[in-house]
Formats: C-alpha cells, sequence, structure tokens
C-alpha cells in the first residue's frame, strides 16, 4: 500500500478525515525538524524511534457564552479537549489501517520521570512547526487567528507526509494590544492575569523583544498538582485544630478533593488572560455562532476554501 | 537523605535549578516560527531547560536536580491563589491593586483572638434568636448611615458646645475610622475610651465599630495604673482620653506605656494638639480619607464582638456584646416607646455603665437626638436616669418608664410601676432555689433572666454571673406570676 502512496493525496485524505471528525486545524510537521527544537529525550523519536511525520489536530475553543460565564464556572466547562482524543487517536488507527505505517497518538502528559511540569513532549512546539498556531504572550499559549484559544492534540506517524510551514505571520499581539501596551505598559492578558504572570517588552512596531512567563505563577491556577501534598503539609503544621479542619474540610479543599475524587479537570482552569484577548474571543471562527453562519455561507459558496 | 541533597544542598541549588527550568520562560523573538535554529538554541536557558540539561550544566546528578526542583517548586507554590478566580467573569476582571485575599480581612492580633474565645453563646439562644427574628443582620453603624440618608439635616446630637446633624455625625464618624484603619486600627482590636461621655465619645464609639474593632469605655476618674493594668489584660490597641482630670502625667504615661508595649500603639488624646507625643482626636477627624474598609465586604458581621462594658469597679471582669445584642435591646425598648425623630433624649448617664450604654442605643435606634446638656431649644423631650435597677426614662407627656438593665445585660424588663416587671419581648424569667431548681408561680427565689441583650461572654472572670445552661444572674429575689415578676427584696 505504502508502495503507491500519493503523499499529498495522503495528506488531503488526512485533513478531510480530521476536519470531519471535528478538528478546526490540521497540520504536519517534519519529525526531523521538530527534533532539531526539542530538547534531548523530548523529541519524537523518543515515542517513535521510526517517526517521520508529526500530525498536529487542533480543535475550537469554549461556546460564546462559556466566555461570559464567571471565571469559577469556566474553570469546569472553559477547556474543550474532549475531541482531540477523538480525532487524534482516531488518526493514529485510521493511519495504520489505512496506510499500514505505525502510528501513535502522543500523549498530552508529564514525563513521570521527573514530576508534574516537565511534560513527555511539547504540543505546541508541534502546533508551532506544522503551523496550526502561534506563541502569543499569554504564557506562550498559542493562538489561531481566526479560531483563537485552540487545543492541540499529536499524532506521530512513520508514514512520509509533505510538511506544513509555520505561520507566516503572529497574530500575537494583537493592534489594540499593542495600543495599550504603548499607553500602560502592559497588554490586556498581562494587565488582568490574576497571578501576574506575564510580562514583555515591545518594540517601536509591536513586535515582541523579549517576553516572561512565570510558569510557576500559572501553575497556581492552572494546575492543582501540588494542592494535595500542601494540603498535607499545611494540615501538620497546623496551629490548632480549628486550622488543620479547615486546611483539610475548608470550602476550596473540599471543592479540589471534589475534582479530585470525580475526576473533573484540575488543570487548565483559569481563562484570565484568553478572557480578555482580542484574538482569542473575537476571531472570525471563534464565536460557534458566527462560525455555523460563515459555514452555511460557505457552503452556499460564498466563501473560498480554507477560509475555515 | 533523598539522592544525597542535604538541605544545605538545596538552599545552595535551588534558585538557579529553579531559574533554569520551565518554571521561568523567557523568549526573545520568535525564533521557531522562523525556523531559526540558531536563535533558538541561545535562548534556551531562558526558554527552561530539562532536568538532565540542568544538572550537565551544573555538574549535579539528574535525580538531585529533580528532587531539588521538586522541593522547591512545592516550597513556593501558593495554595491561596486559585481564590482569586471565584470573583471574575461576568465583566469582572482582576486588579492587582484592588484583590484583597478574603483570609486579610479575618487577620486579628492575639488580643482579638482572645477576646472572640471569651464569647460563649449557648447553640439553642442563638437558634432561637435568630428563628424568633431578635437577632438580625443589622450592625449598629447601619444606624447611622440610614439615619444620615434619610434625615441627612436633622440634629443627631448636642452638647453645651456643638451639635452636628446625623450627616455630619456621619462623615466625622467615618474620617475617624479611616484615620484610625491608616494607624494600623484592624477587626477585633480593643479600643479602651477614657472620656467624658459626649459628642467626641460617641464619635469615637462608632468609629471604632465602623473600623470593626471593640469599644472599651471605662470611668474618666480610672487612675493611671488601674488604666495601665487594663490595657495590659486586654492587649487593648489604642487609648482615646480626654485631659479635663487632675493627672497631668497621663499622656506621657500612656506614651511610655506603648513604647513597651507590643499591642498598644496609638494614643490618642482628646485635644486640638497633640501633647507628649500623642495623636490628637482633632487631628485623627480632620483626615482627608472618609472612605474606611468596613461593612459586609470588609467581612464585618452583626456577631461581632462591639462593646465591652466593666462588671466591676477594678476593670478585671468586661461584658461582651455583639452588634446583635445592642440592636434587639435598642429596639425592644424603642418599639415599647415609641419615640420619634423630632424628640430629644437628654442623658448624662456615662457610657461604660449598662444605663448609659442603653441610652445611648436608644437614641440612635429612634433617631432622637442625643443631648448631652446643650441649650437647644427642645421639642419634647425624654430623660434617661440611672436608676437602683438601671434606666428610668422620664416621658413629658406620659408614664415613666423603667429599664432594668445591667453593665452585662442591656434591657430585660420593663416596669411602669415599682417593683412589678415585664420582660421584654425575647427575655425569659425564672426563680430558683438555691440548688438551682425552678420555682413554680408565687415562690420566691433568685431571679434569672435570659435574653437577647445579655453579653455573650465574658473577659475575665464571669464568676456566678451566669449559670451553666447561660442563664443571667441577677442577684435579685423575685416571685413570678404568668410571666409577670415581682421583685421581692426592694
Amino acid at each position: 500500500m505504502s508502495e503507491e502512496l500519493d503523499p499529498e493525496a495522503a495528506k488531503t485524505e488526512l485533513r478531510t478525515y480530521a476536519l470531519k471528525r471535528g478538528a478546526a486545524r490540521f497540520g504536519i510537521a517534519d519529525a526531523a525538524t521538530v527534533e532539531k527544537f526539542s530538547p534531548p529525550g523530548h523529541g519524537p523519536s523518543a515515542l517513535l524511534p521510526g517517526v517521520k511525520s508529526v500530525l498536529s489536530i487542533a480543535v475550537s475553543g469554549p461556546t460564546q457564552g462559556t466566555w461570559r460565564a464567571p471565571a469559577k464556572v469556566m474553570t469546569s466547562v472553559g477547556a474543550n479537549v474532549g475531541r482531540i482524543y477523538r480525532v487524534a487517536v482516531g488518526l493514529s488507527f485510521h493511519i495504520e489501517s489505512h496506510y499500514g505505517y505505525r502510528s501513535i497518538y502522543c500523549p498530552p502528559h508529564v514525563d513521570p520521570e521527573f514530576g508534574a511540569r516537565l511534560p513527555l513532549q511539547s504540543l505546541k512546539l508541534h502546533a508551532e512547526l506544522a503551523g496550526t498556531g502561534a506563541r502569543s504572550l499569554a504564557g506562550d499559549i498559542l493562538l489561531d487567528p481566526e479560531y483563537g484559544l485552540i487545543y492541540y492534540g499529536s499524532v506521530f506517524t512513520e508514514m512520509p507526509l509533505p510538511p506544513d510551514q509555520p505561520m507566516a505571520e503572529n497574530p500575537c499581539p494583537a493592534p489594540s494590544c499593542v495600543s495599550v501596551y504603548k499607553e500602560t505598559g502592559q497588554t490586556p492578558c498581562q494587565k488582568f492575569c490574576p497571578v501576574q504572570c506575564l510580562s514583555a517588552k515591545l518594540d517601536d512596531e509591536g513586535n515582541v523583544e523579549e517576553s516572561r512567563f512565570d510558569m510557576y505563577r500559572c501553575a497556581e491556577m492552572c494546575q492543582q498538582y501540588e494542592n494535595m501534598p500542601t494540603i498535607m503539609e499545611k494540615a501538620i503544621t497546623a496551629h490548632d485544630h480549628l486550622d488543620r479542619e479547615e486546611v483539610l474540610y475548608g470550602a476550596e479543599s473540599q471543592s479540589f478533593f471534589y475534582k479530585a475524587t470525580a475526576g473533573v479537570d484540575t488543570n487548565a482552569q483559569c481563562f484570565e488572560c484568553m478572557r480578555v484577548c482580542p484574538i482569542a474571543t473575537q476571531g472570525t471562527m471563534v464565536d460557534p455562532i458566527k462560525r455555523a453562519k460563515t459555514l452555511r455561507e460557505l457552503a452556499a459558496g460564498e466563501h473560498q476554501e480554507g477560509d475555515t | 537523605m533523598p539522592y544525597g541533597v542535604s538541605e544545605q544542598m538545596i538552599d545552595t541549588w535551588s534558585e538557579i535549578i529553579f531559574d533554569l527550568s520551565l518554571n521561568v520562560q523567557i523568549r526573545r523573538g520568535d525564533p521557531v516560527r522562523h525556523l531559526d535554529h540558531e536563535a533558538w538554541q541561545a535562548q534556551r536557558e531562558d526558554m527552561g531547560l530539562t532536568d538532565p540539561e540542568i544538572a550537565l550544566k551544573l555538574g549535579l546528578a539528574t535525580e538531585q536536580v529533580t528532587f531539588i526542583r521538586n522541593i522547591t517548586e512545592r516550597r513556593r507554590f501558593r495554595l491561596n491563589q486559585y481564590r482569586k478566580l471565584y470573583r471574575l467573569g461576568g465583566g469582572m476582571r482582576y486588579r492587582e491593586d484592588r484583590y484583597q485575599d478574603p483570609e486579610e480581612k479575618f487577620e486579628m492580633s492575639d488580643a482579638a483572638v482572645h477576646l472572640r474565645q471569651a464569647i460563649d453563646i449557648p447553640a439553642d439562644q442563638a437558634t432561637h434568636y435568630i428563628r424568633e427574628g431578635y437577632w438580625g443582620s443589622k450592625r449598629v453603624p447601619d444606624v447611622l448611615e440610614q439615619h444620615a440618608q434619610n434625615n441627612p439635616d436633622a440634629l443627631a446630637v448636642a452638647d453645651a458646645h456643638k451639635s452636628l446633624t446625623w450627616r455630619e455625625l456621619k462623615n466625622n464618624c467615618f474620617k475617624l475610622a479611616a484615620s484610625l484603619q491608616t494607624r494600623g486600627q484592624q477587626r477585633g482590636d480593643i479600643i479602651v475610651s477614657r472620656q467624658q461621655h459626649g459628642i467626641d465619645q460617641l464619635t469615637c464609639y462608632l468609629a471604632t465599630l465602623i473600623c470593626g474593632s471593640v469599644f472599651l469605655p471605662v470611668p474618666t476618674d480610672t487612675s493611671s495604673a488601674a488604666l495601665a493594668s487594663c490595657l495590659k489584660r486586654t492587649g487593648a490597641a489604642t487609648v482615646i482620653f480626654d485631659t479635663g482630670d487632675r493627672q497631668q502625667s497621663l499622656p506621657g504615661e500612656l506614651v511610655g506605656l506603648a513604647r513597651q508595649s507590643t499591642h498598644l500603639n496609638l494614643i490618642v488624646c482628646q485635644t486640638s494638639d497633640s501633647i507628649d507625643n500623642t495623636i490628637s482626636l482633632t487631628e485623627l477627624l480632620a483626615g482627608n480619607d472618609d472612605n474606611p474598609h468596613t461593612g459586609a465586604s470588609a467581612g464585618l458581621a452583626a456577631t461581632d464582638p462591639v462593646l465591652l462594658l466593666p462588671v466591676d469597679g477594678d476593670l478585671e471582669t468586661l461584658a461582651i456584646f455583639s452588634h446583635q445584642n445592642l440592636t434587639s435591646s435598642a429596639l425592644a425598648v424603642v418599639d415599647l416607646m415609641s419615640p420619634k425623630c423630632e424628640n430629644f433624649l437628654i442623658s448624662d448617664l456615662d457610657f461604660w455603665s449598662g444605663a448609659g450604654a442603653l441610652a445611648t442605643h436608644l437614641a440612635l435606634y429612634s433617631g432622637c437626638m442625643l443631648d448631652f446638656g446643650s441649650t437647644i431649644e427642645r421639642g419634647p423631650v425624654l430623660v434617661a436616669k440611672a436608676t437602683k435597677r438601671g434606666l428610668k426614662l422620664d416621658w413629658p407627656t406620659g408614664p415613666s418608664l423603667e429599664i432594668k438593665c445591667s453593665a452585662d445585660v442591656i434591657a430585660t424588663l420593663t416596669s411602669e410601676d415599682n417593683n412589678i416587671w415585664n420582660p421584654l419581648p425575647g427575655v425569659g424569667a425564672r426563680t430558683v432555689n438555691p440548688e438551682g431548681t425552678s420555682l413554680p408561680d408565687g415562690e420566691t427565689g433568685a431571679l434569672h433572666l435570659l435574653s437577647p441583650g445579655q453579653c455573650i461572654g465574658y473577659l475575665g472572670e464571669a464568676g456566678t454571673r451566669r449559670t451553666l445552661d447561660g442563664w443571667s444572674v441577677t442577684g435579685v429575689q423575685a416571685e413570678m406570676n404568668d410571666q409577670i415578676v415581682r421583685i421581692t427584696d426592694g
């Protein structure tokens, strides 16, 4: 089967497969290029030694209603990662069964050898090189100029496929954010971050000279992996029984334990930088209501292919 | 010693490991998108290294780096940040300069904690008072704001020298509260007042409550030694005193005491000028800020302790009252008397007595002008007088009303006829024999009362003032008939 492979046709077929299953974006990076930009031991070959291509798929963010919800509601319904598994896992099986090349769904998880803050792979790197997103000032979150905030999944395969290029333009910072920066010294995402983990210096043209992301601060909001041991230690060292009971059974601990035991997400809990991001909230395809209209118009021939 | 790592090694390496790791990510330009490997390589350290890379750079074992990094992350992790999300969204954005951690609202000094620990309300009483509506969410300063809004230009208080409308009184109180808070006054802190009862003391009292602090009026003839002892014992943060006494050395002594104290930090003199390094009340009242942190948004509540009254001469034991105590007592009597806002209530009773405190709150809750001896031409006048049993209100057009009250129970029984007393709404009465057994109607015994105006605890020894089941021991003999109390020992 592989001897008769038309790489461009296969790429188109895989793209169609991904989009039909719910992907908003689909791109391919050359595995060797990804390897070149990966820290040792964290390139694609660490998972699949004969890897040739890295497929990056992206699904859209939450609904417009969700963006308008209180932050504590977004903590539970803001993330929209469910479709990633359907698309990416399905894609990996599809490549093996349809084209006969070994494939693997790239786990979006931490490397168990090093704790909770070092990932096995950088899905953002895959997406960046596959052209499905570009680094923003908001904690290196990748943004798409039309879909705004999107969620990523990756598939590694031994199948050689024609790679895409990184985005020609980075949508971040948006012109309105540059204006705010020039007035206040901060972009909206920096100003409204609850833990003030973002800072940057823009040049006169609004390009990013240097950006800083204090990931350890962001982790206090977005990664509750350290809650459990912190709660335990505070309980052990509490001054009196009331303090101990508050630490163990207070509202915040209770809600954390609820999430942990009920299987509700304990990561990606904070959306405040994205909530004020014009790209994340106002891109042409961000709003599912407007998007449906665009897609109807597309079906009626009022848009060019590729608009989605 | 995990992986051969000592605490000293953590001290040595934690910061550089933390900075080199992914915890801090600094990026220049957009090298990956531009496929600029050289630029990417040049800023690898700033973008964050993996543990093996850090180990290679520092000459440590990878396991040691991983251990030190994880421990450092864990030590820096703040559990109290996630709560910032609770008030965001729906148009609300985070503002660094406006956020207050909810726990900060409830930060209290050791003395304030000690005071709270002295509060002990039987659960069944609290439930009863809440369910029957005797206790609610109203705080004493709410009444001030209510009058200032509804009758801003009506006279609120007057003495021989000056008078204030409700609006002026409120403004003064809020300015003073803001000034006190600026100088470190916190919720639960005790403010001791050795002042003559009058406009200034009333202003100090209300400002104290606006701050969420606790007011302790003491007799103006309290000696320096007794005052110093009281300040130490209560852990008071502030003392306000007037200078109309013979103790010229008092300001200096108090300033000296504050220097040695870990809790006393504000000495306020009721003068227009500071003397002996004290702060003048006039200066505090002249502040520009009239926006103190107060009310529900500051975490203040009606159950908070608010007033301490000395129940003995040497200030060893203090009765603790909450907003709920004072509000319920005042409203019960106001309902009975129906005084109107155009009335005057003349009182020269000391605030530190139960009768004086009740008279003050009657004026506040009714909206009467509280008159400390002004020369203002008056309308109908209520005159508050102290009696053996408590407070007597002489009403020019009707019968007088006597209210039984003490320094630890504000308003329980009322009487229009000498020794025949009716319990106020919510007040329970019983007579008991020496063994503490309740007596039937008609039999004389010790009178016990249970009241929503009863103090919620004692700072110091309560002694025999309260029974185990929470009843107040009045010290008088009485007999009861159908809930009517006849005091039999004169």
